[in-house]
């Protein structure tokens, strides 16, 4: 039995594939705890586990879109995410005494507390953000980026430059996706893909099941939470772009209450609906290219339109066309027929499911959240932590990946 | 899928093809023998216009969406018997040389052109896009209606028509095209028939042509796609084609005299009428120019960037993001490429290849980004791509 820590970021998107291998660690009998806010955390990790409150501070809203955003990733989240919670991390540390820390690629402090305290630790990358040194044609944007992580490695109270890279851990790396969606990672070395660890959320209730038309295809539209001038625009195309294929097609799309003002009838609108107990009905996707929603997608063999808008969604969109899984749209101004044609493509075109097909096969051969945990317990044997004790029954239903 | 032999066998089909259908089209559509353009919702068998009406309205759609020029020295490259040459000779006061592969055509284009009086402003010849014998720049104006489909080298139709045409000269193009992406095998056999019946090698999608024309050297490549508005020229009721469907001894007749090919002209409705029922057949037109320096681009001691350079690169920019940026709101001289656009780096290297094209070889856009600091990125305008493609005078 060996004891992890676990350090994300109060995102749920970041949050919820480690949750599922937090679960599968403790399915194995191991001891696991997470550090961070508890009214953040007991909804997505479950009444069950263990977690050493840090309290979670306000950050300021950052810049949506573009280099900026980037900028405000860092100066106003990152940065001040690490110093804040750095204090709570060593007291979470002192008191578990973890043999392993699993660290977001974006919780730099788990990063220094590790070094500090001599810990082996692997990186987690729930977004493809960092994956694919996205900055590299950018030298003096990745130098900034070194810049900051010098100043919280300084701020922390550790002496001279960082060793390596705080993003990424020298022991291991354990990214959420595939190697059919991403073509591989040339780097680092102590990468492993272990494809999404897909988890059950509390659905609501009430979908209207019965409003499904089997004779019909149907499409899911969902592009995370937006600010209303940034998503009514889109809504208002999107649904334009609808309206004439209501013979064939029926779309749902997730948006809150009133945002879409009367929708013509082949078109449900609804503020939360059971994503993944849809998609083994669902013909096609679109989305932002969110990593989570692109690998749910994905994993039901799903292709998806994906029209992004900041973060790694860009990155996701090029890997999912890339891949032959899908088309890409511009969030902002594409026009409605363009829209509506890069739906139609991926509906009637056989070769956009294929390849997601071979995706999800790649995503099921990858191995999700066991894979994940059978590569965090190795780390901690190579380290020395005590041997685990024999798997506990149950161990068998440790994810709830499904497709 | 076209091989060589084909490639060669093309042309003598194509000269055939129009030989032996030339007054089977005359008859049904009259001097224009391309589609018709109709609104949305208009029905031609209702109130709408008939098809005179809309085959002249797309020659008119295509002279306001190229922006041709009244009183231009036009090429019409496939020109058929002449009706939209006459058209831009007539009402348009242009001078205009139409070419085509059947002699026929050719022959019956210039007695029309002589019964209109334009015989001054109009001439036919048979003669092959690919092999005019014209001088550079001899054209301000290559007008291409419905005949791209039938040259199976369309990357050597735009270099041709870049060289035929002189600086600054309009690129006016309307096509049968084939939807973006894969077929199924039901839609490739579709697309199949339709080809062989039609003399036709091979379709491309409207993106592919727009890619084409940029490969060439071609700037402001825009293209539209028309297939709803052109849709009803295969209305059964209306493109009249059903009263030879049921003259079978007509057809039989005709199959004599004139081989077997001739029946494609009948099987082209039906066939039609499918394929832009299911989206596999598009139409659409693209609009080009031949960029001023664009012989010098090659030499880049001579390129000389034009004095409205922003509005230039605004307008490619338009292009690289797709986006229909028209008005006050527009891309502008301080319109920012990351900070208003958010440009991704694909977009930006699209850019930078459009402005080494036009500009000059020395121009390297992912370079000057490399050398800027976050906030100048951000900051990083229009005009700024603007002062540093001028500076590198």
């Amino acid at each position: 039995m060996s004891r992890f820590l676990f350090l994300s970021l109060p995102l749920t998107g970041h949050v919820n594939p480690m949750a599922a291998v937090a679960r599968t660690l403790d399915l194995r009998g191991h001891q696991v705890a997470w550090a961070g806010s508890e009214s953040f955390l007991r909804p997505l990790v479950g009444p069950g586990a263990q977690v050493l409150p840090i309290p979670l501070r306000a950050h300021r809203g950052g810049a949506e879109r573009g280099m900026a955003a980037t900028k405000s990733r860092w100066d106003g989240y990152i940065v001040p995410h690490a110093r804040v919670t750095l204090p709570g991390v060593e007291r979470a540390v002192a008191e578990f005494r973890p043999d392993v820390l699993a660290v977001d690629q974006h919780a730099v402090a788990g990063a220094l507390a590790a070094h500090r305290h001599g810990l082996p630790w692997a990186s987690m990358a729930p977004t493809t953000m960092e994956l694919t040194r996205p900055y590299q044609a950018l030298p003096k944007v990745e130098a900034w980026i070194h810049d900051r992580l010098g100043a919280i490695w300084t701020a922390g109270g550790l002496p001279g430059e960082p060793p390596h890279d705080l993003r990424f851990s020298p022991h291991l790396l354990i990214a959420f996706t595939g190697a059919a969606l991403v073509g591989g990672l040339p780097w680092p070395d102590n990468a492993v893909l272990v494809g999404p660890a897909l988890t059950s959320r509390p659905s609501p209730a009430d979908f209207p099941w019965e409003w499904l038309d089997p004779g019909r295809r149907h499409a899911l539209v969902t592009v995370g939470t937006l600010s209303t001038d940034l998503s009514a625009d889109f809504y208002q195309r999107i649904v334009e772009a609808l309206r004439p294929l209501g013979d064939r097609l029926q779309a749902i799309i997730i948006a809150p209450d009133g945002t879409i003002p009367d929708p013509p009838k082949h078109i449900l609108v609804l503020p939360r609906v059971p994503v993944l107990d849809l998609m083994p009905r669902l013909d096609a996707v679109v989305s932002h290219g969110g990593l989570n929603t692109v690998c749910e997608a994905l994993a039901h063999a799903v292709p998806l339109v994906v029209a992004p808008i900041k973060g790694d969604q860009p990155i996701n969109a090029a890997q999912v066309v890339a891949a032959g899984a899908g088309t890409r749209v511009r969030f902002s101004g594409t026009r409605v027929n363009p829209l509506r044609e890069a739906l139609l493509a991926v509906l009637d075109d056989p070769s956009y499911r294929a390849a997601a097909e071979r995706i999800r096969a790649s995503f099921q051969a990858a191995g999700g959240a066991p894979a994940a945990a059978q590569h965090l317990e190795a780390l901690a044997l190579k380290h020395g932590a005590p041997s685990r004790e024999p798997v506990r029954s149950g161990a068998g239903r440790a994810t709830e990946r499904d497709g | 899928m076209v091989g060589a032999d084909m490639e060669r066998g093309l042309n003598p089909a194509v000269e055939r093809y129009y030989d032996t259908t030339l007054d089977l089209y005359e008859e049904l559509w009259g001097e224009h023998v391309h589609h018709g353009y109709w609104d949305p919702g208009e029905r031609p068998d209702a109130d709408g216009a008939d098809r005179h009406a809309a085959t002249d309205r797309l020659v008119r759609e295509l002279v306001a969406y190229a922006a041709v020029p009244a009183g231009a020295h036009v090429l019409d490259v496939g020109c058929g018997i002449g009706g939209p040459a006459l058209y831009l000779a007539g009402a348009l006061g242009c001078t205009v040389a139409g070419i085509t592969l059947s002699a026929l055509q050719a022959a019956r284009a210039n007695e029309k052109a002589q019964a209109a009086g334009l015989t001054d402003k109009a001439e036919f010849h048979r003669k092959d896009a690919l092999d005019t014998g014209y001088a550079d720049g001899t054209f301000e104006v290559v007008w291409a209606l419905e005949s791209l489909m039938h040259i199976p080298d369309r990357a050597a139709f735009f270099a041709e028509a870049l060289r035929l045409l002189r600086p600054g000269g309009t690129l006016a193009v309307a096509t049968w095209a084939v939807c973006d992406g894969g077929l199924t095998a039901e839609q490739d056999a579709l697309v199949g028939q339709i080809l062989r019946h039609q003399v036709m090698p091979n379709f491309s999608s409207l993106a592919q042509h727009e890619r084409l024309a940029r490969d060439a050297g071609f700037a402001d490549v825009a293209s539209a796609d028309w297939s709803d508005a052109v849709a009803n020229s295969w209305d059964p009721g209306f493109a009249q084609i059903r009263r030879f469907e049921h003259g079978r001894s007509l057809m039989r007749e005709l199959a004599r005299d004139r081989g077997v090919d001739v029946l494609g002209f009948f099987y082209a409705g039906p066939l039609m009428k499918q394929g832009f029922d299911t989206g596999v057949m598009r139409y659409g037109a693209l609009r080009a120019v031949k960029p001023v320096g664009a012989a010098e681009a090659v030499n880049p001691a001579a390129a000389e960037p034009p004095r409205d350079l922003p509005t230039r690169i605004a307008d490619l920019l338009s292009e690289v993001i797709g986006e229909d940026r028209a008005g006050p709101h527009g891309i502008g001289p301080q319109t920012r490429l990351d900070g208003d656009l958010y440009l991704e780096s694909a977009e930006l290297a699209a850019l930078g290849e459009s402005l080494r094209r036009l500009y000059g070889a020395r121009i390297d856009l992912s370079g000057l980004i490399a050398g800027l600091d976050i906030d100048q990125i951000i900051a990083l305008t229009v005009a700024d791509v603007a002062a540093y493609v001028a500076g590198l005078r």
